[in-house]
């Protein structure tokens, strides 16, 4: 099965949140709409040099936040809320200081201390520019030739692809399992997700983006004859 | 025979902890984040300094300017639209645009018949170095539901009518490949400079949910 997260093709989700006027689309939205947006989103990226989770663990714990959370939260407090999550798994802090700072904040009494011993892996304010420059790469070699090529017809398939874990990470959306497609792009090696976001190492496979015809994915009633949707899909995930 | 094998596997029997430890935290979104943010600084895993240089790049320094200066380049000089459309991370690498959520990059060229449309149906993929943070609505389950199913009402939305004879191409970016839409130089722009035609290109039109702006 798969989580809340896997929404592609769901009915029931109402006009897209486009901010117009007299019916005309404004796109005029700054970086971050408030101050705790951008707060939340600058601890999340700098603590990730210390806690050292990959992108796909990140990923993992946004979208197993229980359910009813996830799809009552804002963008936002997903992130800011599994970054509490990634800490304490990652023991980088435990309950009892949650408990301590909900007191401390209900008590409108938050102060930052004069720090001394900060983490040794702690990001620094000069090293922001480089260290995005630089990013995280995902492409991995990967020894043995790809199983397909360009052109070929493939199928996903039809379970989720986690080999290791129930219920773990995997990027094969629901709404593209068991589907015909043809492979149009090889991008050679990279991580493989299911493994990455579970600490369980690279996995680097091949990987390559799908073309599925509308009507593969949603039926001859309720696809289009002539559009397409390409998705990137790992070499474990098709047959 | 049990089940014993996959139990002992399964990620939330194991994990019932870790998923909910946020909803000791308070309720309300903006004094979490205070708190969270407090405790981080109050136990050295981030610099205040660095939170302030973060929230700056990404609101003064990178954005879809840069996006636009890509296309626009593409425009007027057919061998950098050549290498773009064949290796784009490189490509727009001479730009100086380089890194995170942009490591691997494609672009994918609007023509008469295929329009191009990026989402991504299971998080908020986007390419920042060219693009910066996605608006609200990129995220949104709205977006990330119906694109991949009726993407013509979803553009439709946007104000976008295209021709039921243009095949549309959704690209749902499920890898850590992003992807920008390099859209259709406006007629009647042959007289505009790089600079003027920048102008010209708007976020939506990169993402494949809109079109430039006409030369006024």
């Amino acid at each position: 099965m798969t989580r809340i997260h896997d929404m592609g093709g769901r009915f029931g989700d109402g006009p897209i949140p486009l901010k117009k006027i007299d019916g005309k689309v404004v796109d005029d939205e700054p970086a971050f709409k408030t101050d705790w947006h951008a707060k939340a989103f600058a601890i999340t990226v700098a603590s990730a040099s210390v806690g050292k989770w990959s992108i796909d663990k990140g990923r993992f714990f946004r979208e197993s936040l229980p359910p009813k959370d996830y799809a009552k939260f804002d963008y936002y407090e997903k992130w800011s809320s599994a970054l509490i999550n990634l800490l304490v798994e990652r023991g980088l802090i435990n309950r009892e200081d949650l408990i301590d700072i909900t007191k401390k904040a209900k008590e409108n009494n938050l102060k930052v201390s004069q720090v001394t011993d900060e983490h040794q892996d702690v990001l620094k304010a000069k090293d922001v520019a480089i260290t995005l420059g630089r990013g995280g790469p995902s492409a991995r070699e990967v020894l043995h030739s790809p199983k397909f090529r360009v052109g070929q017809e493939v199928r996903t398939i039809n379970y989720s692809p986690n080999k290791n874990i129930i219920g773990g990470h995997t990027r094969l959306p629901i709404y593209a399992r068991g589907k015909k497609g043809t492979v149009i792009l090889h991008h050679k090696g990279h991580v493989l997700p299911d493994a990455s976001a579970h600490d369980l190492g690279d996995s680097p496979e091949h990987l390559y983006t799908v073309e599925f015809l509308s009507t593969e994915l949603w039926g001859e009633k309720d696809g289009n004859q002539k559009d397409t949707i390409c998705i990137d899909l790992w070499e474990s995930y098709l047959i | 025979m049990s089940d014993k094998k996959n139990v002992e596997h399964n990620y939330d029997d194991h994990n019932h902890h870790n998923h909910h430890d946020h909803s000791l935290l308070p309720e309300e979104p903006e004094l979490r984040v205070k708190a969270i943010e407090t405790l981080l600084l109050n136990k050295g895993i981030i610099n205040s300094d660095t939170v302030n240089e973060l929230i700056d790049t990404y609101e003064n320094k990178i954005g879809p300017r840069n996006g636009a200066k890509v296309v626009a380049k593409a425009w007027v000089d057919p061998e950098y639209k050549k290498r773009l459309l064949k290796n784009a991370t490189k490509a727009i690498e001479e730009l100086s645009y380089t890194g995170r959520q942009g490591e691997h990059m494609v672009v994918v060229e609007n023509t008469p018949e295929v329009h191009n449309v990026v989402v991504c149906t299971l998080c908020s993929c986007y390419p920042w170095p060219v693009l910066g943070i996605p608006p609200t609505w990129y995220k949104s389950d709205e977006y990330r539901s119906r694109t991949v199913r009726e993407p013509r009402k979803v553009l439709q939305e946007f104000g976008l009518e295209l021709d039921l004879n243009t095949q549309i191409k959704v690209w749902d970016s499920t890898s850590e490949m992003r992807y920008l839409v390099l859209p259709m130089r406006p007629v009647g722009t042959e007289h505009l400079s790089e600079n003027e035609l920048e102008s010209l290109v708007t976020r939506n039109s990169m993402i494949g949910t809109g079109l430039p702006e006409m030369p006024k």
